[in-house]
C-alpha cells in the first residue's frame, strides 16, 4: 500500500486538483484570489479543515455508521463535523493570530460551507479509501486547493498589467482565467498513475 | 421493530455527536479563547483593569459609562465612536465604511468594532461620561397624520437631570441590566431644555421595525427608559452673534425644535433660519407651529421646503403651495441663504441631506468646525 500513497499524493495535487478538474470549491477560489497573502492563509484554513475533517469523518464512518447500517446519515454526520472543526479553527486563528482572523472577514465561518471540504471527505469514502490513504487524499487535496488559489491570485495580480475584453467583465475575466487554468491542469492527466 | 430501533439508532447517534461536538467547540473556547486581564486606561486619567477578548464598548458600559450605540455591536449605526490612542489592533471593514480616512487615521475608532486583546488607551466622549439612565413615565402619545408619533414622558429619576437644545437618548425597549446588551434607538430630544422634567419625542413609525412599533403603542402611565444626554450638535457661547442655520429633513425636526424654543427663553436674538424638508406638505408635521412662532419672533426665519406641492382644490384662493419652497431642502438652502453670512449650521436628518447641506455650507463661506451634525 506504500507504494500507492505518493502517487496518490500526487494525483490530489495536479490531476485529480479538486478545484480545477472536479470544480469544487469554487466560490472562495474566485471571491478569496484578489490578495495574495488572504489566499494563502485561506488555503492553509481549508487544508487543515479538509486533513482533519476527512479524518474524522473516515474514522465516523467505518466504526459508526457502517456498522450500523446508518450510512444514509453521513451527509448530515460529515456537515456537522466540518461546521465543528470549522468552529473551533475559528477561535484559534482569533486567538492566536488576530490580524489573519481580521483579514478573513465572513470567509472563515464560510470554509464550512466549501463544498470542497465535503466533497473529500465523500470521495474518500466512495473510492473506499483507508485510514492512511484519506489522510494522504484530503492533504494533497488541500494543497492542490492551495496551489489553485496561488496561482490564481498571482495571475490576478497581473491582470493589472493588460486589458481584457470589457464585455466580459471582472467576474467573466477571472473565470476565464480558471478555465484556462482548468485546461493546463487537464494536460497533466495521466502523469501520475493512481 | 428493528425499524424503530434503527430509527432510535440512528437519531441517538446524531444527537450523541452533536452534543459531544458541542462539548469539543466549548471546551477549546473555554482553553484557547482564555485572554488575560488588561489595563484600559481612560483619558489617561484613570486605569481599569478589564476583562480580555470582549469589545471595547462592553469593556467601557462594564464600567458604568455610558456609551452610545443602537446597533447591539453590529458596526452598524457608527455611533459608539471613540477615540483610541494606543493598541486596539487593525481596523475592521465595518470603520473603514463608517469612519473617514482622516479620522481613522487620528484614531477614531468604533467601540463594538475594537476587540480588547491587550493594553488600550482610549478616551471617551464627553457625553458619555456625563450620560445617566433616566426612568420616565410616558404623559401622552399623539400620532400625527404623517406617521409621526409625538410622545411625551415625565423625568422620574434621577431629579435634576438635564440636556442641552439638540442633543438626543437612546431610548431603551426594556429597563436596562448592566452587562446586557438592550435593544436602543437614539431619539432627538424636542422640547425646550428649560423644563427638562418634560421630555418631546418625534418618533417615524416604521412597519415592521424592531423599535418603532413597540414606542408607538405606549400609552400614558407606562415606564420608558433611557440615557442620555448624548451629542455635540449643540449651540456654545462662542456661537453668539453668529447667524444660526437649521437644517432639518423629517423627523430631524425634532432637535431644531428644541434648538428654536430654547433660544425663545433667552435673551439673545441670532437669527435663526430653519430650513425643514419633507415629501409632502404633510410631513411636515409641526408647520403650523413653526408658522407661528416666525409670527412671533422676527428672528426666526422658516422656510418650509416641500418635494411633493398640495394639488389646487376647488375652495383654494390660488395660494396653495405657495408658502412652500419647491424641490429638496438642500436646493432651498442653495437658493435663500446668502454667502458669506458668519453662521453655524445645526444639521439632522438622512444621510445624504445632511451630506448635502455640509457641502453647500462650506461653500458658503461657514467653517467645518461650524457645521454641526446628527443622522437619521
Amino acid at each position: 500500500m506504500s507504494g500507492v500513497l505518493p502517487g496518490l499524493f500526487l494525483a490530489a495535487i495536479f490531476t485529480d486538483n479538486i478545484a480545477l478538474t472536479m470544480f469544487l470549491g469554487l466560490c472562495p477560489f474566485l471571491s478569496l484570489s484578489r490578495n495574495l497573502p488572504v489566499a494563502a492563509a485561506m488555503g492553509f484554513s481549508v487544508t487543515l479543515v479538509m486533513t482533519v475533517t476527512a479524518v474524522m469523518d473516515w474514522i465516523l464512518m467505518r466504526h459508526f455508521l457502517m456498522p450500523y447500517r446508518l450510512e444514509y446519515l453521513q451527509f448530515l454526520v460529515f456537515i456537522l463535523v466540518i461546521a465543528a472543526v470549522t468552529q473551533v479553527l475559528e477561535a484559534i486563528i482569533d486567538r492566536y493570530s488576530p490580524r489573519i482572523y481580521g483579514a478573513f472577514g465572513v470567509f472563515l465561518p464560510l470554509v464550512a460551507v466549501n463544498c470542497a471540504i465535503l466533497g473529500v471527505s465523500l470521495f474518500a469514502v466512495f473510492r473506499d479509501y483507508g485510514l492512511v490513504e484519506t489522510f494522504v487524499y484530503a492533504l494533497g487535496s488541500g494543497i492542490g486547493w492551495t496551489l489553485a488559489i496561488l496561482i490564481m491570485s498571482g495571475l490576478r495580480r497581473h491582470l493589472v498589467f493588460c486589458r481584457p475584453p470589457e464585455a466580459l467583465g471582472p467576474v467573466g475575466t477571472v473565470m476565464t482565467l480558471a478555465s484556462l487554468m482548468a485546461l493546463a491542469f487537464g494536460c497533466l492527466s495521466g502523469l501520475v498513475a493512481r | 421493530m428493528a425499524a424503530l430501533q434503527e430509527i432510535l439508532l440512528a437519531v441517538l447517534l446524531v444527537e450523541a455527536m452533536v452534543g459531544g461536538l458541542c462539548v469539543a467547540i466549548l471546551a477549546v473556547r473555554h482553553l484557547v479563547c482564555r485572554w488575560p486581564n488588561v489595563p484600559l486606561h481612560l483619558d489617561g486619567t484613570e486605569t481599569r483593569i478589564v476583562a480580555g477578548g470582549q469589545s471595547l464598548l462592553a469593556a467601557v458600559r462594564g464600567e458604568g459609562y455610558l456609551l452610545p450605540g443602537s446597533c447591539g455591536g453590529r458596526g452598524t449605526c457608527g455611533i459608539c465612536r471613540l477615540q483610541v490612542r494606543k493598541g486596539g489592533g487593525d481596523y475592521a471593514p465595518a470603520e473603514e465604511v463608517l469612519i473617514s480616512p482622516d479620522d481613522l487615521r487620528a484614531g477614531l475608532r468604533l467601540a463594538c468594532q475594537v476587540r480588547v486583546r491587550g493594553e488600550i488607551e482610549a478616551e471617551l466622549p464627553a457625553d458619555a461620561r456625563a450620560a445617566t439612565f433616566v426612568r420616565s413615565l410616558v404623559s401622552s402619545r399623539d400620532p400625527l397624520p404623517s406617521g409621526v408619533h409625538r410622545l411625551l414622558v415625565r423625568v422620574v429619576e434621577p431629579r435634576g437631570w438635564t440636556f442641552a437644545a439638540g442633543q438626543y437618548v437612546q431610548l431603551f425597549r426594556q429597563r436596562p441590566i448592566p452587562g446586557d446588551e438592550p435593544l436602543t434607538r437614539a431619539y432627538s430630544v424636542a422640547s425646550d431644555p428649560a423644563c427638562p422634567e418634560t421630555i418631546e419625542f418625534h418618533i417615524q413609525y416604521v412597519p415592521g421595525g424592531e423599535m418603532t412599533p413597540w414606542l408607538c403603542g405606549r400609552s400614558p402611565g407606562d415606564e420608558l427608559w433611557f440615557s442620555g444626554p448624548y451629542g455635540g450638535m449643540i449651540l456654545s457661547d462662542a456661537d453668539a452673534g453668529k447667524q444660526i442655520v437649521c437644517v432639518a429633513g423629517g423627523v430631524g425636526f425634532a432637535p431644531m425644535k428644541s434648538v428654536i424654543l430654547s433660544l425663545a427663553g433667552q435673551a439673545s436674538r441670532q437669527t435663526l433660519w430653519l430650513f425643514a424638508g419633507a415629501a409632502t406638505p404633510a410631513n411636515l408635521y409641526d408647520h403650523d407651529w413653526a408658522v407661528g412662532m416666525a409670527a412671533r419672533h422676527p428672528w426666526f426665519v422658516y422656510v418650509p421646503c416641500v418635494q411633493a406641492l398640495p394639488e389646487k382644490s376647488a375652495n383654494d384662493s390660488g395660494e396653495g403651495g405657495k408658502e412652500f419652497e419647491h424641490g429638496l431642502v438642500t436646493d432651498a438652502l442653495e437658493r435663500r441663504f446668502p454667502a458669506g453670512t458668519p453662521a453655524v449650521a445645526l444639521l439632522c436628518g438622512p444621510e445624504r441631506m445632511v451630506a448635502a447641506a455640509r457641502l453647500i455650507l462650506a461653500g458658503k463661506g461657514l467653517e467645518l468646525k461650524d457645521i454641526r451634525a446628527d443622522t437619521l
